[in-house]
């Protein structure tokens, strides 16, 4: 039995942890992070988002007592930055489950580096996301009435609304997404706890250690439960985006009105999930050191998913044009030519075009899908071009429909800018607790992916790859 | 009309209540008033106080709580107000009492309202009413049918005129001025009683009892009403020195002055437009502004309603005119010209007619050979489709044109034989109504020889309005002695040494004569609000009467007019039981004007330059919205789009596009206009109109008033700088020059939130926009609803001319191209699109089975384009019936209008200077396949069972989807609570609580809304049909909308009824379901608008 887990150098692959990287020091290099003391630059990056979380409770609280108003949503634009910037949270939601689940099914090793910060990513770009349907409604302290709970008036919520959709679609993917990671958190936190220099640390780390003492049962329970739960949330990498677009996709409008979104939607998602995991792993990477254990070649690999789904986005892009040419709705054409292309949002249709489908063609070139500065660049580009692929679609598709007389346009107020950016704030706040308190590599998995883990128990399974094995373990042993 | 007898409302003898604390104030209560009234007047005095600065009342119109210094009132008053903060900080919803009848009042029953016949003055003209009352508060205005003015239907100020009732700026007590010189921030006017001021009339009638009343003058408005004409006549026998002097902003000086010349005599006209088959109209606003409008439209649609087809005559009108108004809007062809060349282009069609056609009116001078503007065509086939068309015809002209031109409209009119067939004449209701500007003037005139001792003015607000060459400010504020009566404390009251409050139409007794002489009652609805009087009731006291009520002034009227005594009680019984006192005068009959008169006033007449880039003209008229200012502040009217430009809470300088590029400006452009003559200059945005005549700008009355309200006060532009004696309506040598950035500055000062009195209103804050001016482009910001102007080839308001109507009956199912180009351009000229495809019915199978609505009602509407005139009735009708509220600019400006109903206005043709207009009323259409209820988390949108597309307002949350999801954008949000400033109901004054429907749920913030058929009348039609046993007849069931409409453009009733009026709309050959290609089914049909087109006169 030969080990699946080892790179194959006959087919070009290398190894996926950096020369010398032991069980030891990966261990070292992440729990320490949490263990030392918070360097400065933390502490100054947590206050300015901890700053403008708190814009963004003002901001809600204001909203709350004075009503949507304050928003500049209006007639015929009634949904503007609010759901923009909900699809586009849960866009980027969907990298973490993506890498974690459907990477992890298809045994894709590289994905160990990168998962755990993937995961948190998502669930804190799902909070974010949950943020705004619960206040975008004009009556948030109704907002209830959407969960199927019974009512003296023996009212439910409307079935058929892909509004009570998305309330389950979201809800399960978060819950799922939680659990999940949580689940895989479990042996690092037993690290931590078995690390620990004081009560506290022992007893948190303790708690959510679940009582992990490692043994092969409990290895056996965990990988287990791990993979069911991969397997769980792979449909839902799929289906709450679909969900999402149902939104758009079963009303009339025009320009919401399509069969292609949820594919598109989920290749648009995983797209901007990408880029975001990049551009917060770009930065912790150099920040706290991980370039042993996340490589160039991880990021090489991203870099060519984010090319992938950059030109899947494209490709929507164009359907849509085709679509509305081939059938023959003048209202569909209307939209895409003189709404979109032209006409007076057309600056946000060309952003959204040059940052998703134009400044991601560069991956083609191994030289930029290499260099750290380029992949930085645009992931960024890529993060705001997909806000604006959701800002496009809702609010240009809407400011000019079907009567002529009902035209209007959109102008965002400051509340809304404050929102918005406030919610990045909460995002990154949770992020940096996230960076201080968790590990944000999985310790475990990377580990797994060590030479070293490669169990060989008998003779036959003594090859090359065991020998190179050995010289591994040999190595390490030495370095400890 | 309920079994008991109207009520008899006494009047308040002395107005304010005497309220006791003690024994001994019961015993003597004028001490305890005279305490209470000086406790009042102390703490509005108390200005200048450093303990204490409220924010509110620095008006020192209202003697507000304001200001105060912290005595016992004072400290009671912040007690409370901490009490009620700490109790409201955690309170939810606001907590309101409700006070339940502890002995409930004979023949009310709660929930169920009463009807009562009234009558409105609207100009020279009486529009009968009848008012629907709330346990005795009115709530609604209808037309009276039985009225020959009204025909059941109303005009856009007789709706709004609930909101004039309970508006919270009207004045509330007497007040009293003094002559000392005002400080800055003191209040000019201390408030009073009216035993007081009871005590000045008495005075006044006694002083001028001695000298026969040579030192009195009394400034009336026009007036209608044969009490007010019998006390008036009275009053100058008594005091035959005293003059009693008219003036009113818009008046019909010019229409009497053209009759007096024809006939000799002032008469009322009377056009029948449903008879003739040819319709000029001389720059007359005859289905809007001008008097008889209500009839007018009535009249003009049922002569154009096709009701059998393209098989029926179809009346074709021409209009004449400077710039697009409603009925300009409606013109079949139009020709945009100069107002002051509209009298060369009478005189070239005059003399054409008498040249080509033997249709003589007398000695004639030559016409101009060429008027610029006008084409041969204009002339020649006009001249001859009146020719051919002899009493058939009618020719109107409007109030801005000069007498004479009236008076060659009478003798054409004559010469034509429309004169008794399609046009009458009555006698006037007050023959010695003098010219209002002449009156003025002669007033302006003593007051300045100082023979002027004593001023009483009823109404109005001649300080406004008034022509700036008269300085009437600059009189008044000489003379020691005058006294105002109105309903609001406004200019010219703070120039007047007293004011009092006076009482509105639905709050005191009167009568009115309409345009045939029929009188109608004005019963009150209710006692006066706030203690006011009725210009009746005034006029007698001046003539010595101590304690006159209305109640027996209008009795006696009426008792003098009947032939027996005996009759009384009947006629006057029936009278206020129908709302029209006895027959009709008889009509003159056709009546032969004087042509020689005529000819010579032509010849007489110096005609004006031809306007030129270097001469333009400016233009007058009244304001489609707040007339002369009189509504302006009412928000609904201040709110309303304009008919023509859609603009709200403004009035803008219309200029045509070339004129527009001549003079460098573009829409929202501020300029200072000024006029050799006219003293001061005005400051005016810009707004290019297509349709305006070249070298002519027009302007609109009744803005930019200083003293309107809470509302009103500053919005808009005032014009009448420019307006003068010689030039009320038409001037010309007008300068146009753009303002610089330091003017601009001042009237952003001017206009700001943060520039306002802080007493005025905490709704003021969403009224306005922070910046009146754009920042970007340092334009003036206009709020539209409506900023597309064309349909991009979209099968919308869809249009054919009679001809292609003949050709293919079923035209809205097919694309333009068949039946000729129908294109679309933009403001710009831009051609946008052709007109692709109709609005057939989808063809094609549902997917699913769907609703059967054949049992029971299946409620349906209809609206006909070609019978609606565009005029906006429904739209106020609708808002008042429903509770929507008016939203302010700002909101406006963000494009968050609250309208359930609101009229589309498209340009169409090829020349954007001169193109065609499509209007279109669009409410909630009902879809039987709602896309709005299934995109509805919480099941707040639902069909009834009768297929109406329910809001239960509960319900909803607000998530906006289901406006998202409508094709027709009908659905409004309440993005803030607009009932309200913003958070707690507490700041909304008590009339205004008052004036809501009782049946219509007042919306809060983040509810959706929308038109509902009026569900809560359909279901006050089903109960009254539960009760009664009978079947809902075809009819009885009306909707507000349809109610107010002057066109019978709208149709409402049961589709599974056929024989209904709707079923019939629905089966006609030009009906059609807008955007019906999506599938929705909705219940609202269209019938397509039929223009007929003279292919004489060519594109």
């Amino acid at each position: 039995m030969s080990s699946w887990n080892l790179p194959i150098p006959e087919i070009g692959e290398t190894p996926l942890v950096g020369e010398g990287t032991t069980f030891r020091s990966i261990t070292e290099t992440v729990c320490r992070v949490t263990e030392n003391k918070a360097p400065r630059g933390w502490w100054i990056a947590f206050l300015i988002a901890a700053n403008f979380t708190g814009v963004m409770t003002l901001s809600i609280a204001y909203l709350f007592w004075t009503g949507v108003g304050v928003w500049g949503n209006n007639a015929p634009v009634y949904w503007a930055w609010d759901i923009t910037n909900f699809v586009w949270w849960i866009g980027i939601g969907h990298a973490g489950t993506l890498i974690s689940a459907v990477l992890f099914l298809f045994r894709q090793k590289w994905r160990t580096a990168i998962n755990r910060f993937a995961e948190a990513m998502t669930i804190f770009a799902v909070i974010c996301a949950l943020v705004f349907p619960g206040i975008h409604v004009g009556r948030a302290w109704y907002a209830y009435y959407m969960l199927p709970l019974p009512n003296e008036m023996s009212i439910w919520p409307n079935f058929k609304s892909p509004l009570i959709w998305d309330v389950f679609a979201v809800s399960t993917y978060f819950t799922v997404s939680t659990m999940f990671w949580l689940v895989g958190l479990i042996p690092d936190f037993a690290t931590l706890r078995d690390r620990a220099k004081n009560k506290t640390r022992r007893l948190v780390y303790g708690a959510l250690a679940f009582g992990w003492r490692g043994s092969n049962r409990h290895w056996q329970n965990y990988e287990r439960a791990y993979l069911i739960l991969a397997a769980l949330s792979t449909p839902l990498v799929l289906s709450v985006h679909s969900v999402v677009s149902f939104d758009f996709a079963t009303s009339l409008m025009p320009g919401w009105h399509t069969t292609i979104f949820p594919p598109y939607f989920v290749a648009g998602a995983v797209f901007s999930g990408f880029a975001m995991v990049m551009t917060l792993m770009l930065i912790t990477r150099a920040v706290y050191g991980m370039r042993s254990i996340v490589l160039m070649k991880h990021l090489e690999l991203m870099n060519k998913i984010i090319l992938t789904t950059g030109s899947l986005v494209g490709y929507a892009y164009a359907m849509e044009f085709f679509i509305a040419w081939y059938g023959g709705n003048e209202y569909e054409k209307f939209l895409f030519v003189e709404n979109r292309l032209t006409g007076p949002m057309a600056w946000a249709y060309w952003i959204m075009i040059s940052c998703n489908v134009l400044s991601p063609q560069v991956f083609w070139f191994k030289r930029f899908r290499t260099s750290i500065p380029v992949m930085f660049v645009v992931s960024i580009l890529v993060n705001i071009g997909m806000w604006f692929e959701r800002f496009v679609i809702i609010v240009t598709s809407l400011y000019r429909d079907f009567l002529p007389s009902s035209w209007g346009y959109f102008r965002p107020t400051l509340i809304d800018i404050f929102t918005y950016a406030g919610t990045l704030g909460l995002f990154f706040t949770a992020f940096l607790l996230f960076i201080r308190w968790i590990p944000m590599i999985a310790v475990a998995e990377v580990k797994g992916v060590l030479p070293e883990a490669d169990p060989h128990h008998d003779a036959s399974d003594h090859g090359e790859h065991a020998a190179a094995g050995h010289a591994h373990e040999t190595a390490a042993a030495e370095a400890e | 009309m309920s079994r008991r007898e109207p009520h008899v409302f006494s009047p308040a003898q002395d107005g304010a209540k005497v309220f006791w604390k003690s024994l001994e104030d019961k015993e003597r209560p004028e001490l305890a008033q005279q305490r209470a009234l000086t406790e009042v007047a102390a703490v509005a005095a108390a200005a200048d106080s450093t303990l204490v600065k409220l924010r509110r009342g620095k008006t020192g119109a209202a003697p507000a709580v304001g200001e105060a210094s912290v005595g016992r009132r004072g400290f009671m008053f912040f007690a409370g107000a901490t009490a009620a903060l700490a109790a409201e900080g955690c309170a939810r919803r606001p907590v309101e009492k409700i006070m339940p009848y502890s002995k409930a009042p004979e023949h009310v029953l709660p929930g169920v309202s009463n009807h009562y016949a009234s009558v409105r003055q609207y100009r020279s003209e009486a529009i009968g009413i009848i008012v629907e009352s709330h346990e005795g508060r009115p709530t609604k205005i209808e037309g009276n049918p039985k009225h020959p003015s009204s025909l059941g239907a109303t005009d856009l100020w007789s709706q709004a005129a609930i909101y004039e009732l309970y508006d919270p700026d009207r004045s509330v007590t007497p007040m009293r001025g003094g002559r000392a010189p005002v400080t800055a921030g003191a209040a000019s006017h201390q408030p009073a009683t009216w035993a007081e001021l009871d005590a000045v009339l008495a005075d006044i009638a006694k002083t001028s009892q001695a000298d026969g009343g040579a030192k009195l003058r009394i400034l009336v408005e026009p007036t209608n009403s044969p009490t007010f004409i019998r006390l008036r006549d009275a009053l100058q026998a008594k005091l035959p020195q005293a003059k009693v002097h008219t003036w009113a902003s818009v008046n019909d000086a010019n229409a009497r002055e053209g009759a007096k010349l024809a006939f000799g005599q002032v008469v009322n006209v009377a056009a029948d437009y449903s008879k003739a088959s040819v319709i000029l109209s001389l720059d007359s606003d005859f289905l809007g502004t001008e008097p008889g409008n209500v009839r007018a439209a009535k009249e003009f649609s049922a002569g154009r309603k096709l009701e059998n087809g393209a098989t029926d005559s179809m009346s074709r009108l021409y209009v004449v005119e400077p710039t697009f108004t409603v009925t300009g809007m409606n013109a079949d062809h139009r020709l945009r010209l100069a107002a002051q060349d509209v009298e060369r282009y009478l005189l070239a069609l005059a003399s054409e007619l008498s040249a080509k056609h033997a249709i003589d009116v007398g000695g004639l001078g030559k016409a101009d050979a060429a008027i610029p503007g006008v084409t041969a065509k204009w002339i020649q086939v006009v001249a001859k489709e009146l020719a051919g068309a002899r009493a058939k015809s009618i020719l109107v002209a409007g109030t801005r044109q000069p007498a004479r031109v009236h008076a060659l409209v009478h003798a054409l009119n004559a010469a034509l034989g429309n004169a008794g067939h399609t046009v009458h004449y009555y006698p006037p209701a007050d023959r010695n109504e003098a010219d209002p500007a002449v009156s003025l003037k002669a007033l302006v005139d003593d007051m300045a020889a100082s023979r002027v001792g004593t001023l009483v003015i009823l109404g109005g607000n001649p300080l406004y309005d008034a022509p700036a060459d008269l300085k009437l400010g600059e009189r008044l504020k000489g003379l020691g002695s005058t006294v105002h009566f109105s309903s609001h404390f406004n200019e010219t009251s703070e120039a007047c040494v007293w004011h009092a409050p006076r009482a509105h139409e639905l709050e005191a007794w009167g009568d009115q004569t309409a345009f045939d002489g029929t009188v109608a009652i004005q019963q009150p609805l209710i006692a006066p609000l706030f203690g006011g009087r009725s210009d009746i009731e005034v006029l007698a006291k001046l003539s010595g009467d101590i304690s006159p009520k209305g109640y027996d002034l209008v009795q006696q009227t009426v008792r003098g007019s009947l032939s027996s005594t005996g009759q009384m009680s009947r006629v006057w019984n029936e009278a206020l039981k129908t709302g029209v006192l006895g027959p009709s005068a008889k009509a003159y009959g056709a009546m032969d004007a004087r042509k020689t008169e005529v000819a010579a006033a032509f010849s007489g007449a110096k005609p004006a330059a031809p306007v030129s880039p270097d001469n333009l003209e400016l233009n007058f008229a009244a304001c489609p919205k707040l007339f002369d200012g009189r509504f302006a502040n009412n928000p609904l009217l201040l709110e309303l789009p304009d008919p023509v430009n859609k603009v709200t809470w403004d009035n803008v300088a219309h200029v045509s596009k070339a004129t527009a590029q001549a003079l460098g400006v573009q829409s929202g452009t501020l300029v200072r206009m000024t006029r050799a003559g006219a003293p001061g200059p005005i400051d005016i945005a810009m707004w290019v109109t297509p349709g305006q005549a070249d070298n002519s700008i027009s302007v609109v009355l009744g803005w930019g008033r200083q003293k309107a309200g809470r509302y009103g006060n500053k919005h808009g532009f005032d014009v009448s700088g420019l307006r003068t004696t010689d030039a009320m309506w038409i001037a010309s040598g007008l300068k146009v020059a753009k303002l610089g950035a330091g003017e601009v500055d001042a009237i952003k000062d001017r206009m700001r939130k943060v520039g306002m009195a802080a007493g005025e209103s905490p709704v003021a804050g969403r009224i306005r926009p922070d910046d009146p001016i754009e920042v970007d482009t340092g334009l003036y910001k206009i709020s539209q609803t409506q900023e597309h102007d064309a349909m991009e080839g979209r099968p919308v308001a869809i249009d054919a001319t009679l001809d292609e109507y003949k050709k293919q009956a079923f035209f809205p199912m097919f694309p333009s191209s068949s039946l000729g180009d129908r294109k679309d351009l933009d403001q710009h000229g831009k051609t946008i699109g052709v007109r692709e495809s109709g609005s057939p019915d989808p063809n094609v199978d549902p997917l699913w089975n769907r609703v059967d609505y054949s049992k029971g009602h299946k409620w349906g509407m209809a609206f006909d384009l070609s019978a609606c005139t565009g005029c906006n009735a429904c739209v106020i009708a609708c808002q008042i019936e429903n509770n929507v509220p008016a939203v302010g600019k700002e909101q406006i400006w963000r494009g968050r209008e609250m309208y359930w109903l609101r009229i589309d206005r498209y340009f169409v043709g090829l020349d954007s200077n001169d193109p065609q207009i499509s209007f279109q009323p669009v409410a909630c259409v009902h879809c039987e396949e709602a896309p709005c209820e299934n995109v509805c988390p919480v099941n707040a949108t639902e069909h009834s069972p009768e297929g109406l597309n329910d809001m239960a307002y509960n319900r909803c949350i607000g998530t906006r989807y289901c406006a998202n999801n409508c094709p027709y954008k009908v659905r409004r949000f309440n993005f803030l609570n607009y009932h309200t400033s913003g958070g707690t109901y507490d700041d909304v004054p008590e009339t205004e609580k008052m004036r809501n429907n009782p049946n219509v749920t007042v919306r809060m913030r983040g509810v959706m809304e929308k038109c509902t058929y009026c569900v809560q009348r359909i279901q006050e039609g089903k109960i009254a049909s539960k009760r009664t046993g009978e079947p809902i007849k075809d009819g009885s069931i009306v909707s507000a909308c349809q109610q107010a409409c002057p066109a019978n453009a709208i149709t409402f009733g049961d589709l599974n009824d056929p024989k209904s009026a709707v079923a019939k709309a629905h089966a006609k050959d030009r009906s059609y379901r807008l955007l019906a290609e999506l599938g929705t089914h909705p219940r609202t049909t269209y019938l397509g608008k039929i223009r007929n087109l003279n292919p004489e006169m060519g594109a």
